[in-house]
């Protein structure tokens, strides 16, 4: 979608066109529910958080004056919820996980070219390596509930959103420092839980990661 | 000189890209040199590296998102009907609320219109009426203005008063200083008085006097113990006498 394209969309959505905010939804949706699935690590409680900034959104589409990208706005709203959302912590569920694996071979032959491709690598995969990677999701998972709510979110905004540390303490309402040293301890706790300890013998200089 | 501490604090900042130029060649340049530092810098890899891969696994497939679209765009229509009929119901109301407003404004001028009337009169019959209503408001202010008549009180005789209701006088009554003094004297019936007791004439008090006292020319020696005599008191203002019938032994 062209940049046009979407701010005919909310033009349209601010006068109350549904059918438009649906299609601006569709571009944005995938990212929304996987940064409220790693929030929330729950696959019902991820759909209705995610819905909820989507109806959020539509009905304070009139209050978006462009002034920055519509992403940012919907994202501003999204933590928003996200900290205001008082749900008991959940764990994802392997069973759940299960499901989107089938949800995603049945959309395989309908998917692209370069996805069935990917599909079919991950399709190839011995049982046991699945095994290993569910249990493998299981501790991630378990590692991200491990975490104060605000720790995950500063985590999530910074690894998944790739939001710098003054976008974040701006977003959350939090100096930069705090942002740095919740960042730095949700890191230490995430890898104390993978059991991912530092060993000097097998160093490999790594490249550096690059922010999305 | 190489300061691990340093350079880990640092190392945050290098796996999520926020240090700068300069500070990412140091730390690069450290992390080189220092096989710990290095280990932990990896291992902040490896811990981000687990986190995509289970990005990757959580992302659900394609045919997940139709279904999730449908419902999002289910719910978005639901709320732009919803927000249409909270319109159309803020509309109602404030057609309500005006016809309300009109209502009041001319229940208002109803109001106005019959403090405004008029009705015509022919001038004789209004000066008539004007006269009597003076004649009548000064005869009012007259009666205001006289003085009131004393007002009477019959008062009653005492007689005819209820006791219920006694009537408080003070009187001044000048208060004489009493001094009373007081002597007992014991009476000791004789035996031989023979009379039955009851029917002793009462004596006075000069009687007992004359009676108790010594007569003269007697040595005493089978006379009863001496009684008191009145001989040489002189009260000085009222005397109170108590007299006790009996022996000394009721004095115990």
């Amino acid at each position: 979608m062209t940049q046009q394209d979407e701010s005919e969309l909310i033009v349209r959505a601010q006068g109350g066109d549904a059918e438009a905010f649906a299609a601006l939804a569709r571009t944005y949706e995938r990212r929304l529910l996987l940064l409220a699935l790693h929030y929330c690590r729950d696959r019902h409680d991820a759909e209705d958080l995610s819905q909820e900034v989507w109806l959020k959104a539509f009905r304070a589409i009139k209050s978006f004056r462009g002034e920055s990208s519509f992403y940012t706005w919907l994202r501003q709203i999204t933590i928003n919820t996200f900290l205001n959302e008082r749900r008991a912590p959940g764990r994802a569920q392997v069973v759940e996980l299960d499901a989107w694996e089938a949800s995603r071979r049945d959309g395989a032959a309908a998917a692209p070219a370069h996805e069935t491709t990917f599909m079919t690598a991950r399709r190839g995969r011995g049982v046991e390596e699945i095994f290993d990677h569910q249990m493998l999701v299981g501790r991630v998972l378990d590692a991200l509930g491990d975490l104060t709510p605000q720790q995950r979110l500063i985590f999530l905004l910074k690894h998944q959103e790739g939001m710098t540390y003054e976008e974040i303490s701006q977003a959350i309402g939090c100096s930069a420092g705090t942002t740095k040293k919740a960042l730095f301890r949700a890191v230490m706790k995430m890898r104390e839980r993978l059991g991912v300890e530092p060993r000097a013998t097998d160093y490999k200089p790594l490249p550096v990661r690059k922010s999305c | 000189m190489h300061d691990c501490r340093q350079t880990q604090d640092g190392l945050i900042d290098l796996v999520f890209d926020e240090a700068n130029e300069a500070t990412r060649a140091r730390l690069l340049a450290e992390v080189e040199r220092c096989a710990a530092c290095a280990a932990e810098y990896r291992s902040y890899g490896a811990t981000l590296d687990a986190c995509d891969d289970v990005s990757a696994a959580l992302s659900p497939g394609e045919g997940y998102w139709p279904q999730y679209h449908a419902a999002l765009t289910l719910r978005l229509r639901g709320a732009a009907t919803g927000a249409r009929a909270e319109g159309a119901q803020t509309q109602e109301a404030a057609t309500e609320a005006a016809t309300v407003a009109v209502r009041r404004r001319t229940r208002a001028s109803s109001w106005k219109r019959l403090l405004r009337a008029s009705v015509r009169v022919p001038a004789p019959l209004a000066a008539a009426a004007l006269l009597l209503l003076a004649a009548t408001s000064i005869v009012s202010l007259a009666l205001v203005a006289r003085p009131a008549p004393e007002p009477v009180v019959l008062a009653a005789p005492d007689a005819a008063r209820p006791e219920s209701a006694p009537q408080i006088r003070f009187v001044e009554v000048p208060v004489v200083r009493e001094k009373i003094v007081t002597q007992t004297i014991y009476l000791r019936r004789r035996a031989d008085e023979g009379a039955p007791r009851g029917f002793a004439p009462r004596e006075n008090l000069a009687g007992v006097a004359r009676r108790n006292a010594v007569a003269p020319g007697t040595n005493g020696a089978n006379a009863p113990a001496p009684r008191a005599n009145f001989s040489g008191f002189k009260p000085a203002g009222e005397v109170n006498l108590r007299i006790i019938k009996g022996s000394e032994a009721h004095e115990q």
